[in-house]
């Protein structure tokens, strides 16, 4: 019988590995198109964001027949409801990612002179992602750590962007619709560096038991 | 093992009791009725005397009641009779002792009693007057003696079958212990009883075949494992649940990957995960991957094999080195088709316009330098090419011979004399009687090229030093100028063919941009080092070092 289990949780375990790999690229494709301006990964994203929301619906099944057919206590249940939480904000990062993707059709060439921090904002975003993800992969707390604690980083980028973007606005020549969609971008990217720090505190969770509230 | 000894013992006892049975039954019962005959005769002569005295009123008084005294006249009458009245008994003239006994003075015999379970005894003797005096005796019948005899033949075969059974216990144990005992590793030393010495001795064969067997696998093993360890390929098998079976040492350098892992636990790659599972489909597949800028090729492929452990085999190969080359391959043919069709357009372009005669027939020496120029450049350009792909081959037909660097630099220093003059640039050799063993024409291309450089990339007025030292191992050859120098970003590039320090200044400075490409290929084919230094405004050193003459 546990023996069973056991075998139905290394297959969430992999199958959450799995999900994570698609967010983590769907995310890399889409800051590629928007630096490179290379419309080929932003259909890719695109296409990857499609397979994550597949993959999450098949990962809640999973959880819930677990939930109900084994009924797990402590460290098992612990696995499974962090598991349930994380499918959550790693397709929130997919969505936002092909979000990112199609805006970049819109922006080729133009964010580096509304923003030059855009893209180091991007880069980081890309790199807690990764490390959220690597942290489940390997359980590594101290990893899972330092992605919460990078979060503040990414913020005070986001605030330096936005700065950016005043001062262009103070000027007369403007090209509201472009400001406009390195905006938005700029807000994804933050936003999917929150998902990636809540990711990385449901790992934490995982593993020790206690959640960070805040 | 045990059921079967009993069977076989018991089987014996009964046979044995049974032939025993018969035998003593047989001669005992033979013996007793001749014994008891014997006893009948002694009796029937004693009663003789007394009948022959007395008559029949010796009978009167008489009391026995083992034997039965019967007396019969002549002609079969009976006179008298111990056990019964004389009158009731019929005549005994047919009976067997009777005839016998009056023919030949004595006569015996016996007879059963009707149920069989008797046996009468007659013993007759004729007495002088002709009648005939009988004593008879019954005794056991065979059959009756058998019936009696059953109840202690029961019980002896009784004990005899449990004392068989204990018997069988014991011997069987004692066979089965020394064979349960048994040290397999050394068959041969075991204190066993001789019957069991054969098996010892297979067993101890049987022990040597496994051992030779097992010493051969143990080192096809020890092979298998050494190469697949130390092969500089990356080696991963995946289970049908995508989880490592093996890894070899390369692989998990790359991947640092381990016994256990999830095949995307190491490695989260899109075009990876794609490949793995197209293998998993059954189709063999490839991808390419980049990892902190090392480019590796993984093949995917399914093991169609009967161990069903095993589902998916990953080769994984570092292709850095290929992937530049081919890199550098492509550029190299983008730039040569460039290079060759920039001075070709010029001479087409010229020549059209005096063909259709726009050109003032004044102005056609000005075109026909041109068209000079320009199809010179092309000619130094397939030369320098064509001294390239020389070089790249590496079949020159010149032999190595051992070579003066001096005369060389004079040589060279000769050649571009016209070209510093103009820029009134000195070049000054510094030079021991340094020999190396090479190509003359090579190395005169080499100090050519870094000569003409020196002087291109000068300033008015400055200096070019050539200087040839002997070093403890090898000859030292500096080429050193106080010209505008090379950015530190761009040394790396500077023997790249066609890479141009200032693109903007290629056209005005000439050259093919092959120039140390050329250099550097005739470096490798002296087995020769090159090192630049170089600082902005200041100069630039190129030093080679060739082997030196043993």
């Amino acid at each position: 019988m546990r023996n069973r289990f056991d075998r139905q949780l290394s297959e969430l375990n992999n199958n959450l590995t799995e999900m994570g790999a698609l967010c983590e690229n769907a995310i890399y494709l889409a800051v590629r198109a928007f630096i490179e301006g290379e419309l080929e990964f932003a259909k890719k994203s695109v296409e990857v964001d499609s397979e994550i929301d597949e993959k999450e619906k098949e990962i809640e099944q999973q959880c819930l027949r677990l939930l109900l057919q084994q009924q797990p206590v402590a460290r098992d249940l612990r696995i499974i409801s962090s598991a349930l939480k994380m499918i959550t904000d790693i397709e929130r990062i997919g969505d936002q990612a092909s979000d990112i993707a199609e805006l970049a059709q819109y922006t080729v060439g133009t964010y580096s002179m509304i923003s030059p921090h855009i893209k180091k904002m991007a880069e980081e975003s890309v790199k807690m992602v990764k490390d959220s993800i690597d942290s489940f992969v390997k359980r590594d707390q101290k990893l899972a750590e330092s992605v919460i604690a990078y979060d503040d980083i990414v913020d005070s980028l986001f605030y330096t962007v936005k700065c950016d973007i005043i001062e262009l606005l103070k000027s007369e020549n403007t090209n509201g619709e472009a400001i406009i969609d390195v905006l938005m971008i700029a807000k994804y990217l933050e936003r999917i560096a929150d998902h990636a720090t809540n990711i990385a505190e449901w790992v934490l969770f995982s593993i020790t038991g206690k959640h960070k509230e805040e | 093992m045990t059921e079967k000894m009993i069977k076989a013992i018991t089987k014996v006892l009964v046979i044995a009791l049974l032939f025993t049975i018969v035998l003593i039954l047989g001669v005992l019962y033979e013996h007793f009725t001749n014994e008891q005959f014997f006893q009948l005769r002694n009796q029937l002569q004693v009663i003789e005397k007394g009948v022959v005295l007395d008559g029949k009123d010796f009978f009167d008084g008489l009391n026995i009641n083992e034997y039965r005294i019967t007396w019969i006249e002549s002609d079969g009458e009976v006179i008298y009779d111990s056990k019964a009245s004389s009158d009731t008994m019929e005549n005994h003239m047919e009976r067997e002792e009777f005839k016998e006994a009056l023919e030949s003075g004595y006569g015996q015999s016996s007879r059963n009693s009707v149920t069989l379970s008797e046996k009468t005894l007659y013993s007759a003797k004729r007495l002088p007057d002709g009648s005939v005096l009988r004593v008879s005796t019954t005794q056991l019948s065979v059959i009756s003696l058998v019936m009696s005899m059953l109840r202690p033949i029961f019980i002896i075969a009784l004990v005899a079958l449990i004392l068989s059974v204990v018997f069988a216990r014991r011997v069987s144990k004692k066979a089965i212990e020394p064979i349960n005992n048994i040290n397999l590793e050394d068959p041969l030393s075991n204190d066993v009883y001789e019957e069991l010495s054969p098996l010892l001795l297979r067993i101890d064969k049987q022990n040597q075949k496994i051992k030779a067997q097992m010493d051969d696998l143990t080192q096809k093993n020890k092979e298998i494992t050494y190469v697949i360890e130390n092969v500089s390929d990356g080696i991963i098998t995946l289970d049908k649940n995508g989880k490592v079976i093996m890894s070899n040492k390369k692989a998990e350098e790359i991947f640092s990957c381990s016994e256990g892992n999830y095949y995307l636990d190491f490695c989260r790659n899109l075009d990876y995960k794609f490949a793995v599972e197209e293998a998993f489909k059954g189709n063999s597949s490839t991808c390419v991957i980049n990892i902190d800028n090392i480019v590796y090729k993984i093949y995917a492929s399914t093991t169609k094999s009967e161990n069903e452990d095993i589902s998916v085999f990953l080769f994984i190969s570092d292709v850095t080195d290929e992937e530049s080359a081919q890199k550098m391959r492509r550029e190299f043919t983008a730039n040569v088709s460039h290079e060759l069709k920039t001075p070709l357009s010029t001479i087409l372009g010229s020549a059209e316009l005096i063909e259709n005669g726009i050109v003032k027939p004044a102005e056609i020496p000005y075109f026909a330098k041109k068209i000079h120029e320009e199809a010179a450049r092309l000619l130094n350009l397939i030369q320098d090419i064509i001294k390239l792909s020389r070089l790249d081959e590496g079949n020159l037909t010149s032999e190595f011979v051992d070579i003066e660097l001096f005369d060389i630099c004079k040589s060279v220093r000769e050649s571009l004399l016209e070209k510093s003059e103009t820029r009134e640039i000195s070049i000054d050799i510094i030079c021991d009687n340094s020999k190396i063993k090479g190509i003359k024409p090579v190395i005169n291309e080499m100090i050519y090229n870094l000569c003409d450089n020196a002087i291109t990339y000068n300033k008015e007025k400055g200096k070019v030093v050539i200087e040839v030292k002997t070093l403890d191992d090898k000859v030292s050859l500096k080429v050193s100028d106080t010209g505008i120098g090379i950015e530190k970003s761009d040394i790396p590039h500077i023997f790249e063919r066609f890479y141009r320090v200032d693109k903007s200044r290629s056209k005005e400075t000439g050259g093919t941009g092959l120039g140390l490409s050329i250099v550097k290929h005739g470096a490798e084919l002296h087995k020769a080092k090159i090192s630049v230094e170089s600082e902005i405004d200041k100069g630039t050193t190129i030093e080679i070092q060739f082997p030196k003459i043993m």
